[in-house]
């Protein structure tokens, strides 16, 4: 054999053709996709126990989210192959599954039915025909009663432009930053993930497709945007606490938690690359990915601290694994801090009383020198993110 | 193009836009307000009482001489009543440490304020220039950084001293949270981002007044009320060492000048939430935190821990052999498994160090065991 091609063969199976790397071995293209799905199905198993209410079979309705990104297409692929296994098992409790999308393109009406989004969520629900599909519209969190929206500088239904997708156009224009509108947008779109699946009493878990690659950037994101506080919260999975405040007061009704799981928080955003590349019909879906781009209201000119985190953690993911896993390891270590407390109206964290009160950082007087009462409904990094 | 007028004062021409929030000031008003905020510190900190006597650990570099200059006017103007003392640590590098001391003798004239110096070599018997030319330029900062904090202390306690302040600022305290989570490390992120470190058990404390100051800021500040300092980067710890964790905070200061300040504030929050908040700490260490342009050694654990777990056992493991010039030692375990235990599950126990009765939580002192295995190559060269 020319010493060219000869390559290891598959650390695993011993077939000669190995053209991936798991880790630091050779690896063939069973023997990978294997290890994708046995991660996969290990989370999944944990979420079950979790979960489930009783001994018996019952079957397991899980909400999954759907950017159409790398990540969440592997994973509904994943959730896709599952639920043929779990369906031809007699032993097994069924599946199902609601793939939702929520689509962020706010200048298109949220009446329209022939917008991109909606197209390629016929791709996807014409490929995986045991699962659902839904494709809502951003302007539809205006329902969500999981934020506290007096909180929030939206401008009211009487002033001038009763379009919920207006109201949200122009409140995310008063926001100081690029990175504000990401960091507002990405826990509006979770809002309203969560509440479509705490509305359907019918399910009973979101599931995310968040890697450990983006966990650990989400760690960090969140320690930028000044919330540390919420991090245990964010990146483990489990029960998120949920407040429902009334629409019209803005005053708290009922304090709830809803489970949301990552179950793809073992995998490096990588080795979901590689498994894409093993599918071509994953990427088939949706060409724009190929370019990485994907549909947001804010502009690109600017970029934001989430996506300099993101870019971070892809440089770091090759060279130093561990970090990354590190990353998401240690914040998963951190205590929940007792919810018994007010919570923040938009990440709907509990907030820490008496943290600003420790906070030495600022004499207060820098900016917002009359802050509005209402806007102490925001923890610190909230309020970075909608004050500036 | 009319000139912008000082947001604050409205009068005089703005001549700074602030690093931290893009304020447009004028000269008098961002100095007062820098003064300010580094009042607001101290007060809400309650970091000194009157008739304090304090140490200012100054390099002769930026921050530790605005610190100095902050501290001095600041203590007359509100009557602090504290009795400062400029104290220096003469690492022994030519070219570099030789010059930088200079401006701190300059410093102690200008500022009226008494200088002690203590070096390396008294306390050791070794300068950094001995150290590296013995182990050569890498990893040569571990042993700087260990010494240091031995030497202010014990300086401080020469002049019997029990509180120095060092010229840490909120870019280094940011950088520490964020290497703390890249490695791992529970327990000093939890202490990292106090204003004041060593608790009760120890001797000397330390704080830093200047930890919700940007970096930027200071350069500012230095620059406008014209003082003296030193700016070269440390000769051994090249500017291509630069932790990724600096640049990393420098392009989120880019993308938002209040990430900074952010970072440091979710730091303290986190540390409410670690899950075991002993204080307790090693005094050899202040939560992670390099005082000089340490980028080489940060760099260094950076790279320990993407072989997780291991970082930092590798220096203390190193084995203690006995050699005939040395004070003989107990024999310490070398069974890896128990210091690893050590560094991952409870936090170490604060003891003395049974060769130099300095605080340590292992048997013997991270500096008398980097002295250690120096000693013994020196004894190898000798023959």
């Amino acid at each position: 054999m020319p010493a060219s091609t000869a390559s290891n063969p598959c650390a695993r199976c011993k077939a000669e053709d190995a053209p991936f790397q798991l880790r630091t071995s050779p690896t063939c293209g069973n023997c990978f996709t294997e290890y994708i799905e046995t991660k996969f199905v290990k989370r999944l198993a944990y979420l079950h126990k979790e979960v489930r209410t009783s001994s018996h079979l019952e079957p397991r309705r899980y909400v999954a989210g759907l950017s159409f990104g790398p990540s969440s297409s592997a994973l509904v692929h994943l959730l896709d192959g599952y639920t043929h296994k779990q369906s031809k098992k007699k032993s097994s409790s069924t599946f199902e599954i609601l793939a939702v999308h929520v689509d962020t393109d706010l200048s298109c009406s949220p009446e329209r039915q022939d917008t991109p989004a909606q197209a390629l969520i016929s791709n996807y629900s014409a490929k995986y025909t045991q699962l659902s599909f839904r494709c809502v519209h951003l302007s539809k969190v205006l329902d969500v009663q999981t934020v506290d929206w007096s909180a929030l500088p939206l401008p009211g239904p009487g002033d001038g432009c009763s379009e919920p997708s207006k109201r949200l156009q122009q409140m995310f224009e008063k926001l100081p930053s690029v990175s504000s509108r990401a960091d507002v947008l990405r826990l509006l779109v979770r809002h309203l993930l969560l509440d479509i699946a705490m509305q359907d009493q019918h399910y009973n878990t979101l599931l995310l497709g968040h890697t450990t690659t983006a966990l650990a950037a989400l760690s960090l994101c969140e320690v930028a945007n000044g919330r540390g506080f919420a991090i245990p919260w964010q990146v483990n999975d489990g029960r998120f606490p949920v407040t429902i405040y009334d629409p019209a007061s803005g005053a708290e009704v009922k304090r709830t938690a809803y489970p949301i799981h990552y179950p793809l928080r073992e995998l490096f955003k990588g080795e979901i690359d590689t498994y894409i590349s093993v599918f071509p019909e994953i990427a088939a879906l949706n060409p724009s990915n190929a370019n990485g781009a994907t549909a947001t209201v804010v502009s690109h000119k600017d970029t934001s601290i989430e996506e300099v985190m993101a870019r971070y953690f892809e440089s770091v993911e090759t060279p130093y694994a561990g970090i990354v896993a590190n990353v998401v390891r240690t914040t998963g270590k951190l205590d929940r801090a007792n919810a018994s407390g007010p919570s923040c109206g938009l990440c709907g964290v509990v907030l820490d009383e008496r943290g600003d009160s420790r906070w030495a950082g600022e004499m207060g007087d820098d900016y917002n020198p009359d802050g509005e009462p209402r806007l102490a409904r925001l923890c610190y990094g909230c309020k970075r993110s909608v004050n500036g | 193009m009319p000139p912008t007028p000082c947001v604050r004062c409205h009068e005089q021409r703005a001549v700074v836009k602030r690093p931290k929030n893009h304020q447009k000031l004028c000269r008098e008003c961002f100095i007062s307000i820098f003064e300010d905020e580094v009042h607001h510190t101290i007060t809400s900190s309650k970091l000194f009482y009157p008739g304090e006597r304090v140490a200012i650990g100054a390099s002769g570099g930026k921050d530790s001489t605005v610190l100095a200059s902050v501290l001095k006017t600041l203590n007359e103007r509100h009557d602090y009543k504290l009795d400062l003392v400029l104290l220096s640590v003469d690492e022994g590098i030519k070219g570099y440490r030789d010059d930088s001391l200079e401006t701190v003798k300059r410093n102690a004239t200008q500022y009226e304020m008494p200088l002690k110096i203590v070096g390396y070599d008294e306390l050791y018997g070794w300068t950094m220039d001995q150290v590296v030319e013995t182990i050569g330029k890498k990893g040569n900062c571990t042993y700087c950084g260990v010494f240091r904090r031995q030497a202010l202390d014990r300086g401080a306690k020469k002049l019997d001293i029990k509180h120095v302040v060092t010229g840490h600022n909120a870019d280094d305290v940011a950088e520490t949270v964020l290497m703390n989570l890249l490695r791992g490390d529970l327990a000093r992120l939890s202490r990292s981002t106090n204003i004041v470190t060593g608790d009760s058990l120890s001797d000397v404390k330390r704080s830093k007044p200047l930890k919700y100051a940007y970096e930027k800021e200071i350069v500012l500040y230095a620059h406008h009320k014209k003082l003296d300092y030193f700016s070269t980067e440390c000769i051994y710890s090249p500017e291509a060492f630069r932790g990724t964790a600096r640049s990393l905070i420098k392009s989120l200061e880019k993308v938002r000048p209040s990430a900074i300040l952010d970072i440091v504030r979710s730091g303290e929050d986190m540390g409410e939430l670690t899950p075991d908040k002993v204080q307790a700490s090693c005094a050899c260490d202040d939560g992670g935190m390099g005082s000089c342009g340490s980028g080489a050694q940060k760099e260094a654990a950076f790279k320990r821990s993407s072989h997780t777990e291991k970082l930092e056992t590798e220096i203390k493991l190193n084995k203690p052999e006995e050699s005939s010039d040395v004070v003989k030692l107990p024999i310490r375990a070398k069974n890896g498994k128990q210091t690893k235990g050590s560094t991952t599950g409870a936090l170490p126990s604060l003891g003395k160090c049974i060769k130099c009765g300095y605080m340590s939580s292992q048997s013997m002192c991270q500096a008398c065991t980097l002295l250690e295995t120096l000693n013994k190559n020196r004894a190898d060269i000798a023959i």
